[in-house]
């Protein structure tokens, strides 16, 4: 029987791999709400807009940057997935186990400041070429309209730099081991 | 009135500019698409189109630089996936290279299907033109993939493949999958020439050569892993060979019968299940997985299958 085809196997890659994915979504839903507040200096209290006042607007705008941050971390999963197959192709120690769980941090961690930084570069764009208009205050009016075009531009710079992820994440693995 | 012959201008320019687009374009496409010699392909050879002098001025002098030793001593140093460093000798007996060399690859114009299938081609297609009011026909062939990894098969179980599993220290089939690929990850990548020892090899390397000349690009690759895996004793599952053609990405990668594990890529069969896919050119990629730009390709149908056993 191949190493790889080990019962325990199965159900211990299973479960890192249903962790990872738990966390990716963890990790893009709070990023996205503290970084919304962030961008809005506070100005906005998001889920108050959202659930009380139905902004429809500002529930898109979230929406995309949840999405941006979600798919860099699910890029960052199948590198991650790689490392833990190779190791345990070549044996699993306790300080392999270690430097594993640091490398699935730091990835995570990755993914996270790559989408922040990609959400707020497409903003700053935006907000650089609209000079005379405060999208925020726009929003928050329920401006669908300026809405949708910061949420798409979001998505697409976003599509953009999701293929950096994964190539960051082996390079870190490649280093690790 | 000058409002009005702004506005005409202002079309004029923009139509020549529209020209000039069109213009460069159609000349740059001549430029890096030589109409006159058909469609180039890293699979697809034309037949006809390598009609080269070189050709047959080189013919028959496959064997010249060939060492007289026997046999030949190749030595390949890698690190297996624990990274642990490790030496590989392979001993490629003279006779054999050399009938392998000569099997392999046409030193001047064939065109037959039958002939083309001697020297390791395969008709796939034909191409009518007119050239000087005559009807020409031109035929595309590719690599017979299949018919040179099984001819190699006995040579590798014979000697190659027992030199390598004695170079790792492996003595069971289920250990092999990891230290193989990451064996031939480790041979150095170049895209072998179109024309080797005076013959058209279309930059293919069949395993010997491949062996002897120690560098390979994906194709080659892929069907050295393929019969070294094959070449196991007990090693009974089916493999593939996965041409990718698409979304600009012109490459190959081996396909292993396998279950997937959770976050591997594979390609499913109706009948015959799923494959693995495994990446041979760089290091570091394991059973199961491949860059984004081959598994988007892959996801798109940009990929032809050719099935080796």
């Amino acid at each position: 029987m191949n190493a790889l085809e080990a019962p325990d196997m199965d159900i211990l890659s299973t479960t890192i791999y249903v962790l990872l994915v738990f966390f990716s979504a963890i990790i893009s839903v709070m990023g996205s709400l503290i970084f919304i507040s962030f961008l809005t200096r506070r100005k906005i209290d998001v889920k108050e807009e959202i659930i009380y006042n139905r902004n429809i607007g500002l529930a898109l705008v979230l929406a995309s940057f949840i999405w941006t941050l979600g798919r860099m971390c699910l890029e960052s999963i199948k590198p991650i997935m790689n490392s833990w197959y190779s190791n345990f192709a070549s044996g699993f120690t306790v300080k392999t186990g270690f430097t594993f769980a640091f490398g699935v941090m730091g990835a995570l961690l990755n993914a996270l400041i790559i989408g922040i930084i990609t959400v707020y570069v497409s903003l700053k764009v935006l907000m650089v070429i609209n000079k005379d208009i405060d999208e925020w205050e726009r929003i928050k009016q329920e401006n669908i309209a300026i809405a949708i075009v910061i949420s798409i531009t979001v998505i697409v710079v976003g599509m953009f730099f999701e293929s950096i992820v994964s190539y960051i994440v082996s390079l870190i693995f490649s280093y690790q081991y | 009135m000058k409002k009005q012959w702004v506005k005409v201008l202002e079309i004029v320019a923009l139509f020549a500019m529209c020209c000039t687009w069109i213009c460069l374009n159609s000349w740059f496409s001549r430029c890096t698409h030589d109409t006159s010699k058909g469609v180039k392909s890293r699979f697809l050879a034309p037949n006809g189109v390598y009609r080269s002098p070189l050709l047959d001025a080189d013919a028959g002098k496959e064997d010249d630089d060939i060492p007289k030793e026997n046999p030949i001593t190749r030595t390949f140093k890698w690190a297996d996936h624990a990274k642990i460093n490790r030496e590989t000798v392979f001993h490629i007996d003279t006779e054999d290279l050399k009938k392998e060399i000569r099997k392999f690859g046409t030193s001047h114009a064939v065109s037959h299907p039958l002939a083309l299938k001697a020297k390791g081609f395969l008709v796939v297609g034909r191409k009518d033109y007119f050239e000087n009011e005559q009807l020409r026909e031109n035929m595309i062939s590719m690599i017979d993939y299949r018919q040179i990894f099984q001819r190699n098969l006995s040579y590798f179980k014979k000697k190659l493949t027992a030199e390598l599993m004695k170079s790792e220290g492996i003595s069971q089939v289920g250990e092999v999958l990891y230290p193989f690929l990451c064996f031939i990850q480790h041979i150095r990548y170049e895209i072998p020439p179109r024309l080797y020892k005076g013959k058209f090899i279309n930059a293919f390397f069949v395993p010997l050569v491949l062996l002897y000349e120690q560098y390979g690009d994906c194709d080659s690759k892929a069907i050295l892993l393929a019969d070294f895996l094959c070449s196991i004793p007990g090693f009974k599952e089916k493999t593939a060979l996965v041409l990718i053609r698409g979304r600009s990405l012109s490459h190959a990668i081996l396909a292993v019968k396998g279950i997937p594990r959770p976050g591997m890529t594979a390609l499913h069969d109706m009948k015959k299940g799923y494959y693995l896919v495994m990446e041979t050119t760089s290091p570091g990629w394991g059973p199961g997985f491949v860059s984004r730009r081959v598994t988007d390709a892959l996801k798109d149908g940009f990929f032809h299958f050719v099935e080796l056993n």
